[in-house]
């Protein structure tokens, strides 16, 4: 099986800190008014104590393992890596902004100085260092994972593993494949679980 | 994702003028009208050309234009791919009878052109039919561009016919009905869709942002150019005049549609079990 590079964001883990939107921008100079990387807030809503929900959800590039970007891209300047991750060649990219318009999860970004589209690149400079990406080295709930999930072995295989029935993926039937993983909240997302029928 | 002018311009003139020629071609052949296809040829690429420009001058990085030839599984490739070939049939079209002629090769070209003009709009529809947006995940959206171009197209005609020869054929105005009626039921069908989208995006193009574009495609695209048609088919005073107010209201009528189809794709929901959206608070 082909290497799959992708994170797992437990979001029971995540307390909403934005450590990691300041770490990506920082890293990877992403300039002010542009992210690759932030926290949202879905919530609250129901009502206090019994029916409240509330959760954490930080958003980013999906590295879908078939992602519509990368079919529409007229310049092919987003490309699949071999390790699963989609990548943007700023030096080919027109700026046309159609692989915005096919992306399912708003994860891109027009540049507005360079004039070309930006996401998360998973920090590629730091994985070929064998570093883990800035989001999930800086993330103080340690509720981000990084691997190949296609290695048994790896770390984040081993957490997958933990949480069997807590994963989930955001808008899986959608022909793009989304590599990214979420785990469910324990608790706060009583709508969410039973909507794709966990408890 | 944002609803560019520059790329409502284009998609309008692209559509205005390509169905102009393929109608003015079909009016030629089988409605018993006869129009100058060189002149009508060289509105449309006039047309194609200020709609190329202006989609080239929507890029952010306009320059870089050519790299837009890459990638062929890409529709904006493949619309980029058949736009020279377009523009040099149109070319051949306008410059038949002046700097060579083509005798009986004409119609050929003509249907030639015809075919590249359906294939240009068919990848420019297709660009929009995307399953990222729930509203645009529909082949009503590549019937619709299709619609539209005909009925702009077939009234754009009917002009053409008046200031040409003076005079509108039967089957001309019954098909031009019958396009503005398809068009309508097309466009009908897509808003109806809207209010039952899933993903928690459903749209009910009678509530704020999308009212006034609504409104304004109701006015201009349905109403006057419905207005128009039934004094043209009633062989009404002044049919040429009423005709010309049809088409420009027709124009208007694709723009403001345009913009609300824009509007309706922009909201994507990550959890659309939950009535309330995502909070960003930083």
């Amino acid at each position: 099986m082909s290497k799959q590079m992708t994170l797992l964001i437990d979001l029971d883990r995540c307390n909403g800190c934005q450590a990691c939107t300041v770490a990506c921008k920082v890293e990877n100079n992403v300039i002010s008014g542009v992210f690759w990387n932030r926290v949202h807030r879905m919530g609250p809503v129901g009502k206090f104590p019994d029916k409240l929900e509330m959760f954490y959800f930080p958003m980013q590039c999906m590295h879908c393992e078939n992602p519509t970007c990368v079919v529409v891209c007229p310049t092919k300047a987003t490309y699949e890596t071999e390790d699963g991750i989609v990548l943007v060649d700023s030096d080919l990219c027109i700026g046309c902004e159609y692989c915005i318009w096919a992306c399912p999860y708003d994860a891109r970004t027009l540049n507005p100085e360079t004039k070309t589209v930006e996401k998360c690149m998973m920090c590629t400079h730091l994985l070929e260092k064998n570093e883990l990406p800035m989001c999930v080295y800086t993330c103080t709930g340690g509720a981000r994972h990084c691997g190949d999930i296609n290695d048994p072995n790896s770390e984040i295989s081993q957490v997958l593993a933990k949480n069997e029935g807590r994963q989930f993926k955001i808008h899986p039937e959608l022909t793009n494949k989304p590599s990214v993983i979420y785990l469910l909240p324990r608790k706060g997302a009583e709508t969410l679980c039973k909507s794709i029928s966990r408890s | 994702m944002q609803v560019h002018i520059a790329l409502l311009i284009s998609t309008v003139c692209q559509r205005l003028g390509l169905g102009l020629f393929i109608f003015s071609v079909l009016a030629n052949q089988f409605m018993g009208v006869i129009l100058p296809i060189d002149i009508i040829a060289v509105i449309s690429l006039g047309l194609l050309g200020f709609g190329g420009l202006a989609s080239a001058f929507h890029l952010g990085k306009p320059t870089r234009f050519f790299n837009a030839f890459s990638n062929f599984k890409s529709h904006l490739t493949q619309e980029a791919l058949v736009t020279p070939f377009l523009g040099i049939a149109l070319l051949v079209c306008i410059l038949d009878g002046f700097l060579f002629d083509l005798g009986n090769g004409a119609v050929m070209m003509h249907w030639v052109t015809v075919a590249l003009s359906l294939l240009f709009l068919i990848t420019t529809g297709l660009v929009y039919q995307l399953s990222a947006r729930p509203a645009w995940d529909t082949g009503l959206v590549l019937i619709i561009f299709m619609l539209t171009a005909a009925q702009v197209g077939s009234i754009s005609t009917m002009v053409a016919a008046y200031v040409f020869t003076s005079s509108v054929s039967v089957s001309l105005t019954v098909v031009t009905i019958l396009m503005f009626v398809l068009s309508m039921f097309a466009q009908y069908l897509y808003i109806q869709r809207l209010k039952t989208l899933e993903y928690g995006v459903a749209v009910n193009v009678i509530s704020k942002p999308y009212n006034v574009t609504f409104i304004t495609w109701l006015i201009f695209g349905v109403l006057t150019v419905a207005i128009s048609l039934i004094f043209v088919a009633m062989q009404w005073q002044g049919a040429m005049v009423l005709t010309a107010f049809g088409a420009i209201a027709s124009v208007i009528g694709i723009f403001a549609w345009t913009v609300l189809f824009f509007k309706t794709a922009i909201k994507v929901k990550m959890f659309p079990m939950y009535d309330v959206d995502l909070n960003l608070y930083f």
